[in-house]
């Protein structure tokens, strides 16, 4: 089964996915805003943690599908931690590596900074994790219609979303098409193919989009795509002043722990 | 009055290709109407047409009459009367899941919002798909895309549903379906189909145009236009080249045009010679009697005289035999309605009547099938397939929504006016009646 399966069943089935979507977009954005924002690492990881209890507890993800989808950023996290140290300079050294010629110098200031770099990846992933896994993509559009985002925006994010699947179909379709033909089979070739995909895939999308626009005519398009919200989870108070509570106290622990530093 | 009209319609496409070339057709209302063409034949192009979309270099499109005009207001009014479903259903679904996509068209009619909501949900329930409502496209089949499509321009309930393609790309089975769909959608709407596939015009459309390269080639019924499509690029309908080929053999009663299987056959039988299998040693110009069972003729020695079969040759445990009047069929028809349909009551009525085939007419009957495990026939034809089965001394029964009963009987009839007819026998919450 495809990932977008999964995905999507998710966000239907998961418990959270009654919740209104404005409230989980909110909740979501503002512990981005605050890991972006944070100069401690402390905040961020706070937030990893509430967003991993939330997604395994209260919406029910199975541990093994939420520790897969995990090893994507981890998996970039880890050699920065790694590696990081050794590239700021300035600060107190911690560790000396001698490699053939070369001395290499890991500070403390450069651990902070790794430090600090991974548990933003991984609090902002497992934010958008909570997203994906908890709100089907559907809803996310009626949220961010209702939250006055500008309606060419939602457009322009619906249409593509729609269209990036029959993009990679068609793409696949053009890859196997060249693969059989030994398109790949050299270097040079590979090129010349990718190139020739490229454009080519370039020139149907416009082909498509004609066709596409025609059909949108033909059921009286005029200017705007309008569409019904059915049975959408509405606000309610109590959930509103949770969140909003939430993200107070992470900008507060955000800003409280502003010079805690790890090590 | 022609809901839709074109006079000498042309248009060239930008690049210069000439795709029509003074086309003259109409839209008759409650018509299932089919454009046959091969590729590039002009079809799609003149749907494109019949919606406004492109506008006739030379000539002109009739909307109720009038000569259609592009302004917002006119092509609006258009539109809302004439639905167009595209040949690619990823064309023409852009939103997140089927619903919205379906509540698109309602909305820009500028509907309220409960309106909106009853239309899809009558929408998706003609079209079979209620249970995909909040899926998003990408998750769905070609063949439930193409629904959803369909689905999409119900909605806006027009009085004529235009079809580029609509078989392309179905497996056979989804495309009897497809047509068992269409079938059904026609009961309320003019249907037009731009299609290549020539047995599916042959038999589904009540009036037919052949465009070939821009300009009608031929028009009329379809048993008037299909000899002739062979100008077309196009083969001739297989059943009517069976039964030529027949014909011309001495084998099938000539002057008969069949329009489908049981025409076909029909046409073979009412030559009046059968091959019947014999247990007695039968002799050349014996008078036998014929009896019908399950899938088999048997002759048997009528010393008596009075029956009207006579041996012409003697096989090895076969013989050819004259059948001038008819063999009296065994088998039955019976037509279930499926409303308050009762899962025990219709077990027990198959018992009972020792029902060998059951086959089901309209999308409804067939979807209570699936639901309630039945085994079915193969789809398309069903009121045929039930009557070949009867002749053949078959217990047939047809599932079938109550208010097509009177008029399956009557087609029942038609099919077999001047022959000995099978019983047909409508089966009620047990009660039966002749």
């Amino acid at each position: 089964m495809h990932i977008e399966h999964v995905l999507e069943s998710y966000a239907h089935s998961g418990r959270l996915s009654s919740v209104a979507p404005q409230l989980k977009l909110l909740l979501a954005g503002s512990a981005l805003v605050t890991t972006v924002f944070s100069t401690s690492p402390v905040a961020p990881i706070f937030i990893f943690l509430a967003m991993s209890t939330a997604l395994l507890l209260l919406a029910g993800i199975p541990h093994r599908v939420y520790l897969a989808t995990l090893t994507a950023p981890a998996s970039f996290t880890l050699p920065v931690v790694l590696l990081m140290p050794f590239f700021i300079a300035s600060g107190e050294p911690l560790l000396t590596v001698k490699l053939f010629s070369h001395t290499f110098v890991a500070t403390r200031e450069g651990l902070n900074e790794a430090l600090l770099l991974a548990s933003r990846v991984l609090a902002g992933s497992a934010s958008l994790f909570f997203i994906i896994f908890t709100t089907p993509t559907a809803a996310i559009f009626a949220a961010m219609r209702s939250l006055r985002i500008p309606a060419l925006f939602v457009e322009m994010c619906m249409l593509i979303y729609r269209f990036l699947f029959v993009l990679i179909d068609e793409a696949e379709r053009m890859l196997k098409a060249q693969k059989i033909r030994l398109g790949y089979a050299s270097y040079r070739r590979s090129f010349d193919s990718f190139a020739l995909l490229a454009s080519n895939l370039f020139l149907r999308s416009y082909l498509r989009s004609e066709h596409a626009f025609a059909a949108l005519e033909a059921r009286g398009y005029r200017g705007n795509l309008e569409f019904s919200e059915f049975g959408r989870a509405r606000l309610n108070l109590s959930g509103t002043l949770l969140v909003t509570t939430f993200s107070a106290l992470l900008a507060a622990l955000a800003y409280v722990t502003r010079n805690l530093e790890l090590v | 009055m022609n809901i839709l009209e074109t006079r000498e319609l042309e248009y060239q496409y930008p690049d210069g290709t000439r795709a029509l070339r003074g086309v003259s057709v109409a839209l008759r209302t409650n018509n299932k109407i089919a454009f046959v063409g091969s590729n590039g034949a002009g079809k799609s192009t003149l749907f494109l047409h019949f919606i406004g979309i492109l506008r006739p270099s030379r000539g002109e499109v009739l909307f109720r009459g009038k000569t259609l005009r592009y302004d917002k207001a006119s092509l609006l009014s258009l539109r809302r009367s004439v639905g167009m479903v595209f040949q690619n259903p990823d064309d023409q679904l852009f939103a997140p899941t089927v619903a919205q996509d379906v509540s698109f068209g309602p909305k820009n009619l500028g509907m309220s919002e409960a309106e909106v909501e009853a239309r899809v949900r009558r929408a998706l329930k003609i079209a079979g798909i209620e249970e995909l409502a909040d899926k998003p496209p990408h998750l769905l089949s070609y063949g439930q895309k193409k629904r959803v499509a369909i689905a999409g321009v119900l909605a806006m309930e027009p009085e004529v549903l235009i079809l580029d393609e609509p078989l392309a790309g179905l497996d056979p089975a989804g495309k009897r379906r497809f047509i068992e769909f269409l079938n059904d959608l026609a009961k309320r709407k003019t249907i037009a189909v731009a299609t290549h596939d020539v047995d599916f015009a042959y038999e589904w459309a009540d009036y037919v145009y052949v465009l070939h390269r821009g300009k009608v080639v031929a028009e009329g019924e379809p048993k008037e236009v299909f000899q002739e499509v062979t100008r077309a690029n196009l083969s001739p309908p297989r059943v009517l080249e069976f039964y030529e080929a027949l014909a011309e053999l001495g084998l099938a009663t000539p002057g008969i045009q069949p329009s489908n299987m049981f025409e076909l056959v029909r046409s073979v039988a009412s030559l009046g010679v059968r091959v019947a299998l014999a247990e007695d040693n039968l002799k050349e110009g014996e008078a036998v009697s014929l009896e019908v069972e399950k899938g088999r003729i048997l002759a048997k020695p009528s010393p008596g005289g009075e029956a009207s079969s006579r041996v012409i040759k003697a096989l090895d445990g076969r013989v050819v035999v004259s059948a001038n009047g008819n063999i009296p069929p065994k088998g039955k028809v019976y037509l279930y309605p499926i409303e308050n349909f009762d899962a025990l009551a219709f077990r027990e009525a198959l018992a009972k009547h020792e029902v060998d085939f059951v086959a089901s007419l309209g999308s409804e009957a067939r979807l209570l099938a699936e639901r309630e495990g039945i085994e079915l026939a193969p789809e398309g034809a069903a009121l045929e397939r039930c009557l070949l089965k009867a002749l053949a001394g078959y217990y047939a029964l047809l599932l079938l929504p109550g208010s097509l009963i009177e008029e399956t009987v009557k087609k029942m009839r038609s099919y077999l006016s001047g022959t000995a007819q099978p019983e047909i026998e409508i089966l009620r919450d047990g009660g039966d009646e002749a």
